[in-house]
């Protein structure tokens, strides 16, 4: 075997021409590849779904531009250096930019520039117009003449994210590495404004503009031993609104908007996170790996408050720490026997000062006849897990698993919840050409006494109340022929809320997915998927006015299916392919009182998805992409659809449908490798 | 034995061609897609057939991978200096190319298909004598180190992927084995993970980490705030389950109900919230104020929390 091995190396060092002046020879090959991609591509109508996150979600062209560049030594260079630069969709609001250079094995460093899109809706209507933080009504209009002073707005936001980062390798075992992110979110969104309380609240969506930024910073130390690894790291965020605590708008629901009130709401406030982070972790021995980490971290918020001061206080000089720890042990006492177990401790203290009795006035109401005490809620988790899995022949584990999660709370209805969980699996190869895996669990969570602060009393939270939880999964992976492969995944999970009079009485999550990937012959390839999941779900009320019961049912089903064909056919200039995808999904919920089925219309997205692409290779370096897609997609929400700027009785909302449309999408594109 | 023939004929088809692949490496035929605006690029992966036909391929890849990089003196092909020892402060000797991977004899094919051979402790031993650090510290014990999985299982080392990752996108791949992601991914309101805008790993760390669900955050909470620093607090009225777990409402990977609600208000929050709101499930068939629109969130808008000093009821 020796002899073998020697023999190839003196193959392979001739074939790399690393004999004598061979790395010399090979200095002068480095490349530079640079690919340009450009073309167009043209929507026929508004395309709400494949847009939304890209940008190309209107009518009309759109310019189809992405860039790649990159410079790296060859394999056999004295030295390892190289740099990348990649731009994809830089003509849509989609963009990114990225570069990355350094020396492999010694330093490597990013920039980044990323635009995120999310366009919501266009053409939206609303009697408000934005003027920085301030939505304004025009003086001409009033309460009765809402639909006569509509104003247009597009409901969405861009976040705009640049970053760089650098790690460095000090020596052989040690590396320091940080980073730098700051993202900017601007745009419009929906937001609710009340005025008056329950019987006699009134209330407006309205667009609103949002504008703030985020940065963050990461710094690593960490060393990497042949048995020991370590890092200590440090992590700030930092959050900033850029326009302000508050949102000021004008009195909607006055019947003349000249004279009308200006008020003000707060928004999310300026805060910061500092976090230090250790982790170490050694091998003890060949089997047996121990590990633990630590994170300590301080939230601080320190925002003027709104209208205020209040209860003498200016702001609320808000601080949580935050500790983190976890203590972990890997083992494999004999070949067949894995071991893990692990201990976690998280703790959220919340430091800052309760205030007590503090009275203020809701919008359009008096001051509420008794003071509300804040709650700074903290929590601490202790969550302990012991698994082990056994090979019990060849091909076949078996597996079983405990854990318990005890919690502990502030300011909620129960103090302490305790979670106890079994598992049993079983994956196995026995079968030359399948894998089969299983697992079924069982959990049970309990807590303490009941101490409700509100009304009704039978009331249960459900991630508080008492729980059986069984669940079940089964996953097949099969080549029943050699060029076709099966995947089955199929899942079940039901939660039973076995003590709760009123709340959510049971919960259900049902999947099965099954992917099928077949070639029949080397230049075609074939693809489907499915997938189906339905969650179901029962919850009790009580009417308090009337103390009548109402039990109210969910159901939520949602189906995918996509088939696929590509033919590529060898050495040939040519590729075609073809893609259809079917997505249906529906929400149903019905409540009973009094054996009467009000049932809420239905939820429904309904996508149906044909692409037709292919390419040509003109020359050498030059392809020619066609790329063709049509897309129906349609939504209907009874929350919105049909109602209009009045809305329901009091609500005022803006004025658009859930989104319907068919449109085609046409791509001509060209890539030129130069 | 068997192998034995197997690589005297690899090299031989090495010595023939490998000069020529080599200096070939950065011209030919366009391969890199660097734009796909659009999701019908997302095709599931094929399993790999005629392996055995593409061996020269699967050769010369490796000298595209960072695996084969011998200015790197991490790497197996690093010949090392003059003067310097044979064996690498790494843990194997210097040059030991393929064999440092495969084996002296190349006994280890890491054929994941071949169920008599297919050992994930094996197969995962080469790649943790120097892997094991970074972001694999917490591999070992990991979930899917804990089920078997290997590291071939998702990379493929004769690759020139970022990441050497066996297919195009991390969705694609994680997938293969998470099948209700796609589902997930193709609901109404979903994290822009198949557009292209995130990746699995923005969130998930699929080697393990501190935090629970293989999460990049030391909580749930602290992995969302990543990117919704804004929800972060603390408040002046804090909104318990909030504070706690982000998950007690949302469901991040896909949902029916924007803004990846795990159900509709007002059921959602009546989960939670009775009294004087109870009657609001008796409007089911027909419009209110209460349920149309957003529901509970027409008033209560700053459900997160709130600073205002009338914030009581999470309106302002």
């Amino acid at each position: 075997m020796k002899t073998i091995k020697h023999g190839m190396l003196l193959v392979i060092y001739a074939g790399l021409g690393l004999g004598a002046g061979g790395a010399q020879a090979q200095q002068d090959s480095r490349t530079i590849d640079t690919q340009l991609r450009i073309g167009t591509v043209y929507l026929s109508e508004d395309m709400f779904w494949s847009g939304r996150y890209t940008g190309m979600n209107e009518q009309g062209p759109y310019l189809d531009l992405g860039l790649l560049i990159d410079s790296t030594s060859p394999f056999d260079d004295q030295k390892a250096d190289y740099w990348r630069i990649e731009g994809r969709n830089l003509g849509l609001d989609s963009r990114r930019i990225r570069v990355d250079f350094g020396e492999q094995g010694k330093y490597s460093a990013f920039l980044y520039y990323q635009g995120l899109p999310n366009n919501l809706q266009r053409d939206v209507g609303s009697p408000y117009r934005i003027s920085g933080n301030t939505l304004v009504l025009p003086d001409s209009g009033g309460r009765n003449t809402v639909g006569e002073n509509l104003a247009r707005h597009d409901l969405g936001t861009l976040r705009e994210r640049i970053g760089a980062g650098a790690r460095v390798n000090l020596d052989r075992r040690w590396r320091v590495s940080t980073s730098v992110h700051n993202e900017r979110k601007d745009g419009t969104k929906l937001r609710g404004f009340v005025d008056g309380f329950w019987v006699s609240a009134r209330s407006v969506l309205a667009p609103t503009p949002v504008d703030y930024e985020t940065t963050r910073l990461n710094a690593d130390l960490t060393y990497d031993g042949e048995r020991l690894q370590t890092r200590l790291g440090y992590h700030v965020s930092q959050f900033r609104q850029s326009n302000g605590n508050y949102i000021e708008y004008d009195h909607l629901f006055n019947n003349d908007w000249s004279t009308a009130e200006r008020r003000r709401e707060s928004i999310e406030p300026d805060n910061n996170f500092h976090q230090v982070t250790g982790s170490v972790a050694y091998r003890l021995g060949k089997t047996t790996r121990l590990g633990a980490d630590v994170a300590l971290g301080r939230m601080t918020q320190d925002d003027t408050f709104v209208d205020g001061p209040v209860n003498g206080q200016s702001s609320l000089d808000g601080e949580i720490r935050t500790t983190m720890v976890n203590l972990r042990a890997s083992m494999r006492p004999v070949p067949k026997l894995n071991l893990r177990t692990s201990y976690r401790y998280d703790d959220r203290d919340n430091r800052t000062a309760q205030f007590d009795d503090l009275v203020y006035a809701l919008p359009g109401m008096g001051p509420p006849p008794v003071g509300r005490s804040t709650r700074p809620v903290s929590y601490t988790q202790n969550l302990f897990n012991v698994e082990a899995d056994y090979r019990v022949y060849t091909r076949t584990n078996i597996s079983l698993g405990l854990s318990n999660d005890e919690r502990k709370r502030t300011y909620d209805d129960r103090e302490e919840t305790d979670e106890t969980a079994l598992k049993a699996g079983i994956r196995s190869r026995l079968l030359a050409n399948a894998t089969v895996g299983g697992e079924i669990s069982a959990a049970k969570q309990r807590g303490s006494q009941w101490e409700r602060l509100t009304g009704p009393e039978e009331l249960r939270k459900f991630y508080l109340a008492d729980r059986d939880r069984l669940g079940a999964a089964l996953f097949v992976t099969t080549n029943p022929i050699e060029r076709l492969q099966l995947t089955y995944r199929g899942e079940v999970i039901e939660d039973d809320y076995l003590r709760s009079e009123l709340g959510l009485q049971d919960s259900s999550r049902g999947m099965m997915s099954l992917d099928a990937s077949y070639i029949p012959i080397d230049s075609v390839t074939t693809y489907a998927f499915y997938a189906f999941e339905r969650r179901e779900a029962t919850q009790a009320g009580l009417e308090a006015s009337t103390n009548t019961a109402w039990l109210g049912e969910r159901d939520d089903q949602s189906l995918t299916l996509g088939l696929g064909v590509e033919y590529q056919p060898h050495l040939r200039r040519y590729r075609v392919g073809s893609e259809v995808i079917f997505m249906d999904s529906v929400a149903r919920n019905v409540v009973t009182r009094d054996a009467i089925d009000p049932a809420y219309p239905i939820v429904r997205a309904r996508l149906n998805q044909f692409s037709l692409y292919g390419s040509y290779e003109l020359r050498k370096n030059m392809l020619l992409g066609l790329r063709y897609m049509y897309e129906k997609y349609r939504e209907d929400d009874w929350g919105t659809d049909g109602y209009g700027i009045e809305g329901p009785g009091n609500l005022i909302l803006p004025v658009y449908d859930s989104m319907r449309y068919e449109a085609h999408l046409l791509g001509l594109t060209l890539r030129y490798r130069f | 034995m068997r192998h034995g023939v197997g690589l005297y004929a690899l090299a031989l088809v090495m010595t023939l061609f490998i000069g020529e692949t080599v200096s070939a490496a950065g011209e030919g035929a366009v391969s890199a897609d660097p734009e796909r605006p659009s999701r019908i690029g997302d095709h599931i992966s094929l399993p790999e057939v005629g392996r055995a036909g593409h061996i020269r391929r699967h050769v010369d890849r490796m000298f595209v991978s960072p695996h084969a990089v011998l200015a790197d003196e991490r790497t197996p092909f690093a010949v090392g200096l003059p003067g310097q020892d044979e064996e690498s402060p790494f843990g194997y000797r210097r040059g030991n190319m393929c064999f440092q991977c495969h084996g002296e004899g190349m006994e280890t094919l890491f054929d994941t298909t071949d169920a008599e051979t297919a050992d994930p402790v094996r197969f995962n031993e080469p790649c943790l004598s120097c892997h094991e650090e970074g972001a694999r510290r917490h591999w070992v014990g990991s979930t899917h180190e804990f089920n078997g999985l290997a590291c071939v299982n998702c990379h493929a080392m004769h690759n020139e992927r970022p990441k050497l990752l066996k297919t195009e996108t991390q969705l694609e791949l994680c997938s293969q084995c998470h099948l209700d992601r796609r589902s997930d991914f193709n609901k109404p309101s979903h994290h822009p993970v198949p557009e292209g805008l995130m990746e699995c790993t923005d969130c998930h760390n699929p080697h393990g980490t501190a935090g629970v669900r293989k999460l990049e955050g030391h909580t749930i909470n602290e992995t969302c705030y990543n990117c919704h620093a804004e929800k972060r607090g603390p408040f002046l009225w804090e909104h318990g389950p909030a504070r706690e777990d982000c998950l007690s409402c949302h469901d991040p990977h896909g949902s029916l109900h924007r803004p990846l609600l795990t159900s509709r208000p007002p059921l959602l929050c009546q989960q939670c919230h009775l009294g004087t709101h109870s009657d609001l499930a008796l409007v089911g068939g027909g419009p209110d104020f209460r349920i149309q629109g957003r529901s509970c969130l027409n008033c209560h808008s700053e459900v997160h929390g709130s600073n205002h000093p009338g914030g009581y009821f999470f309106t302002q």
